[in-house]
């Protein structure tokens, strides 16, 4: 018994042992260093944030940054604090969110990106923040339904759910029903009235497993998001009024770490955000939640891929 | 594509990682039965010497204990942000209850007779404390540590919701992910964890108890 | 604090299969339904080997193993199970983590309670001729009626506390205020669905009690109450 024990001590010293600090890096690599204050890169806990704030520290690490890495800190509630308070520098964000989070509105965000954008810019000046530039790549809430109610009514457009609505269970996060770019939106401008609403997750594993089970017909999922593709899911098109709001992903950094560092700064940032699209988002995401990769290993090979390490 | 049980490969290429994610693991339970340990024993001994305080005590460290931790955390984080404090601050909580009870229940349980020798002897309040009654109130002690301990480990898990890290980290990954593999890792290795901490305690206990071999 | 009290003044939050109603309702069937298959599976079988004195070590291992197991991942593992198995989503994963986390202590106490008797006793009464069922029913189980009943409270009072897990997984119950809350960053709601679990937890706690009261003889309960709350593991 003794023995056991004094061996499985042991096994558990040495994996212990073993720990490189690989939850939170901070080291300059490649090329010289560049002195200034660290950067403090947060990423929220969703696939697509880790990968891309692994994407952007992997860069800026690459060009001598002093970079540390924050990865999954929770939920946009739970990490914005932490950006306004300093404790981060530096968070890979979506401009229609960060704005309706910012001015505690859940329908802020504009279905035009510029707008979008211009509307939020102030809001995080006001907090000592700015959105650098913002990229092609978007990744919005989108309407979508399962494989077999898509089949079943030849669904490709939102208001092709019409005449069926009223069998079919909604599903999405908690204030879908009160949002414009959710339920709101959907009894508001195309006139649909489902059966019944289910509160599970924002776009995660909750809302995925329950299309996927037939426990709601229709879900809001995100649209870079590789399940949809995974289970046969669609993403049913605005044929309408657009409702849902521009999410273009743009750097949020504190105005502290643009003084410091300057154009040369800013301009590798943007030149980052500037290779992003939808598409590659997608890929990003398929790699990490359907080929089961590391986030890390993945942002890697984009950079490598696009040139930037 | 059918998601395999296990995917060893990920096993063995993520050793570091794992390592990394015990030390948290470690690092956020010892600090919460620690901190936990010495606000209890201060607070048992203010119990033991002032016996009124017992009840408003124990109900107060009940009530911390009834409110689901996950809503002790999410109340928090407003408070004083996404950091191991808040963490901690829900997990010493949650052992505060366990651990004065058993202190108190344990001094309670030295036999009167041998408190009424050690005065004969003349020891006074502090010294007996210190020298005869804690030591045998021990086992019941140990005990308290033990339950406090692996209840922790188990609440650590929910800390990877607030950004922290431990074993909840892959749990919430595989959650994610719909990837088994470090889900179930992370929740064989919870209980693998709590398991070596409980008998390492059972050994402290042996150790520190040898008049009971 | 001013927006708790309004959030509970606001009418539209008792009404309707959000409201504060319904949510309780789920929220006690869930526990009602763990704790009875608890208590069926871990009571019986923990006083007829507490009888036998024998097996104290497994006894002892099933409430230290079960207590290491975060009901967490429990929830966690158990839901790609039972989508697979056609169960839905967050129901019976959350129910099957508080039926794991009721069923060690109730166990092992139960063994202790009844096992831990006075030996002398048990020697007098098979000395008067009591046969082993005799002696079960009529001096073991009311003596060790305290210890059991004080675990089954402490154990439903735990299984109330982690309920609100089943929120994370799909489910309703009071935990759905918790985790609605936070995702809106409505703190007034939060706060409000952890008052109301305290609140149950609480009533459970002296709803046992008095069902103690009630139901153990008035010699027992007079030597036990302090003893069970210590002995309870």
């Amino acid at each position: 018994m003794r023995r056991i024990l004094g061996i499985a001590a042991i096994a558990v010293a040495l994996v212990a042992g073993c720990a490189k600090s690989s939850t939170t890096t901070t080291t300059a690599t490649s090329a010289a260093p560049v002195s200034g204050p660290p950067i403090n890169i947060g990423s929220a806990n969703f696939t697509e944030s880790i990968v891309l704030g692994s994407l952007y520290a992997q860069a800026l690490k690459a060009k001598g940054y002093t970079v540390a890495e924050h990865s999954s800190m929770g939920s946009r509630e739970v990490y914005f604090p932490a950006l306004e308070s300093g404790k981060i520098n530096f968070f890979p964000e979506y401009i229609g969110s960060s704005l309706n989070f910012l001015t505690k509105q859940k329908d802020a965000s504009k279905p035009d990106a510029k707008q979008t954008y211009d509307l939020l810019q102030p809001e995080l000046k006001k907090v000592k923040l700015t959105a650098l530039q913002m990229s092609d790549a978007a990744d919005q809430d989108g309407v979508v339904a399962n494989k077999e109610t898509a089949s079943k009514y030849n669904l490709k457009n939102i208001s092709d759910l019409k005449p069926y609505a009223s069998q079919l269970i909604y599903g999405g996060p908690p204030e879908c029903p009160t949002r414009i770019s959710c339920l709101k939106g959907l009894e508001q401008y195309y006139g649909l009235k489902f059966k019944s609403f289910k509160s599970l997750d924002t776009g995660g594993p909750v809302t995925v497993r329950a299309l996927k089970s037939n426990a709601v017909q229709v879900g809001d999922l995100f649209t870079t998001d590789a399940r949809i593709a995974a289970n046969g899911f669609v993403v049913l098109k605005q044929d309408k009024q657009p409702i849902v709001g521009a999410e273009n992903v743009a750097p949020i950094v504190s105005d502290s770490l643009v003084m410091a560092y300057g154009t040369k700064f800013t301009d590798l940032v943007n030149s980052i955000s500037a290779k992003l699209t939808s598409d590659g988002l997608l890929q990003l995401n398929k790699a990490v939640d359907i080929d089961k990769e590391d986030a890390k290993t993945v942002a890697a090979a984009w950079l490598r891929q696009n040139g930037l390490i | 594509m059918k998601e395999p049980f296990i995917r060893w490969n990920w096993i063995s290429g993520h050793l570091g990682e794992i390592g990394a994610r015990t030390v948290q693991h470690l690092e956020l339970t010892g600090i919460a039965v620690g901190v936990g340990f010495v606000i209890a024993m201060s607070l048992s001994i203010l119990a033991l010497r002032r016996r009124w305080t017992y009840s408003p005590i124990t109900w107060f460290t009940g009530i911390l204990y009834t409110i689901p931790s996950i809503a002790l955390f999410a109340l928090l984080v407003p408070i004083t942000g996404l950091t191991i404090l808040t963490a901690e601050i829900g997990l010493v909580s949650y052992t505060l209850l366990i651990l004065i009870r058993n202190i108190v229940a344990g001094i309670d349980g030295v036999p009167a007779a041998t408190r009424d020798a050690a005065v004969a002897m003349g020891y006074r309040p502090w010294r007996m404390f210190f020298e005869i009654e804690l030591p045998l109130a021990t086992p019941v002690i140990i005990a308290g540590l033990r339950i406090a301990t692996v209840t922790t480990v188990g609440l650590v898990t929910l800390t990877a919701l607030i950004g922290q890290g431990g074993y909840g980290y892959f749990i919430n990954d595989g959650l994610r992910r719909f990837f088994n593999t470090p889900l179930f890792v992370g929740a064989a290795l919870s209980v693998a964890l709590a398991v070596a901490l409980d008998v390492a305690l059972v050994l402290v206990e042996r150790a520190l108890t040898p008049w009971r071999r | 604090m001013a927006a708790i009290v309004h959030w509970f003044t606001t009418a539209a939050h008792w009404h309707g299969p959000d409201g504060v109603p319904m949510r309780v309702l789920e929220h006690l069937e869930l526990s009602g339904l763990a704790m009875v298959a608890a208590t069926a599976a871990a009571i019986p079988a923990g006083i007829l080997l507490g009888h036998t004195r024998r097996g104290g070590l497994f006894a002892i291992s099933v409430v230290n193993i079960g207590r290491a197991i975060p009901s967490f991942a429990i929830v966690a593992v158990a839901l790609p199970v039972s989508i697979s198995l056609g169960l839905g989503l967050g129901f019976w994963p959350t129910f099957l983590a508080v039926f794991l986390l009721a069923v060690p202590p109730m166990f092992t106490n139960a063994y202790t309670a009844i096992g831990g008797v006075d030996p002398q006793i048990v020697d007098a009464a098979r000395g008067m001729g009591l046969r082993e069922r005799e002696l079960l029913v009529g001096v073991e189980l009311p003596l060790g009626a305290p210890v059991i009943m004080a675990a089954v409270r402490v154990a439903a009072v735990q299984v109330v506390a982690t309920v609100p897990l089943a929120a994370l997984v799909g489910w309703g119950g009071l935990g759905r205020f918790i985790i609605d809350g936070l995702a809106q960053y409505d703190m007034a709601q939060v706060f409000a669905g952890a008052l109301l679990v305290a609140a149950l937890a609480i009533l459970t706690e002296v709803g046992f009690g008095l069902l103690e009261h009630v139901v153990l003889p008035p010699g027992v309960r007079r030597l036990s109450r302090a003893e069970a709350a210590s002995t309870v593991v």
